[in-house]
């Protein structure tokens, strides 16, 4: 499987947990390749990757997007711990099946919450891939943000 | 004549060439002198060595079926490309040091990002993996040779960029290389 196929898991299962959640369809924006500093929006889960390609992929999204969720769900206590956590296990569920899809080459680490203002806790690889995820009015971003550590097919 | 002349039919030519003989490798050369092509083109496509075409050029000349036709310097640097210029005399030398830079920087040609991604994705089985691909290509790119060039984000979808010839495009043109396996073609130029 190659590099493009293993990070497109990534984005399949971000789409589905959308949909699978709520039952209303998510739609895959215009991605973008970032060269410069990112700008994080109000909860973001990550996961480090390391293997074949290290880096970094992350879910970030706006706290009013989160509670749409959560209300979608049929929650109604919106204290931003669980908002937290709600993202947390959004990529809880991107890790889970990227760990499957990988395959032994790669580490997939247990994701990070980090909130608006909160030190983010690795370096920024400098080339991110940057994709928008609409749902409902609302958009949130994932982002896959790795280096190659060698060429070809993994 | 050297290699970057190029070359029209004359007026004449059509009342010629009833009356002449030919041979058939003369024909196929008069036949494509557009005004366009280049010596060193048409020695290309006919697969001809420099004196060879040299030759037939010189009797296509004689009979009077051909002319080699004149062109502002603008043309000739463009035709000129980026061929290996080393032995060009002095002057043009000079010239392109000093006030020909203006004239360069007309002719240079520009690579039109949109088409790069647009030929990347055409090689991937989804639009996801395609523009993941892109992703890859442009990874291997220097950050600051891009930052040079004012690019901090590109979008993958409509992109109207377009990059000057230079160290940038060369990384582009490399990094397809590796990752496809696959030469970028010329319609990727402006």
């Amino acid at each position: 499987m190659n590099l493009e196929r293993r990070l497109k898991t990534f984005i399949d299962v971000a789409v589905r947990f959308f949909e699978r959640l709520t039952s209303e369809e998510a739609v895959v924006d215009s991605p973008s390749i970032d060269f410069g500093e990112r700008e994080l929006l109000d909860f973001t889960g990550v996961i480090r990757i390391s293997g074949p390609a290290d880096g970094l992929v992350y879910v970030t999204a706006p706290t009013a997007m989160i509670e749409a969720l959560l209300r979608a769900t049929g929650e109604t206590d919106m204290r931003p711990r669980l908002l937290g956590d709600f993202v947390g296990e959004m990529a809880n569920t991107i890790s889970s099946n990227a760990r499957k899809d990988f395959g032994p080459a790669f580490e997939v680490s247990v994701p990070k919450v980090i909130r608006r203002g909160e030190a983010f806790p690795y370096a920024f690889p400098p080339v991110a891939f940057v994709l928008p995820i609409q749902w409902r009015d609302f958009s949130c971003q994932i982002v896959i943000a790795v280096e190659e550590q060698q060429d070809g097919e993994f | 004549m050297d290699r970057f002349s190029v070359f029209e039919t004359t007026p004449e030519s059509q009342e010629i060439m009833g009356s002449i003989r030919l041979r058939a490798v003369e024909w196929g050369v008069f036949f494509s002198c557009d005004g366009k092509r280049t010596a060193h083109e048409l020695a290309e496509r006919f697969e001809l060595l420099p004196e060879a075409i040299q030759t037939v050029l010189a009797r296509l000349r004689e009979v009077e079926l051909i002319v080699e036709a004149a062109m502002p310097i603008e043309e000739y640097l463009a035709r000129r490309g980026r061929a290996d210029t080393t032995d060009e005399p002095m002057a043009l030398q000079t010239f392109l040091e000093g006030a020909g830079k203006e004239v360069i920087q007309q002719v240079r040609r520009k690579m039109r990002l949109g088409a790069v991604m647009s030929y990347i994705t055409g090689y991937s089985p989804s639009q996801t993996e395609g523009q993941l691909a892109v992703y890859r290509v442009f990874l291997r790119l220097p950050p600051e040779l891009l930052k040079h060039h004012g690019i901090r984000s590109l979008s993958l979808v409509d992109n109207s960029t377009q990059v000057e010839e230079g160290e940038l495009t060369e990384a582009l043109e490399r990094s397809v290389r590796q990752v496809l396996g696959r030469e970028l073609p010329d319609s990727v130029w402006e």
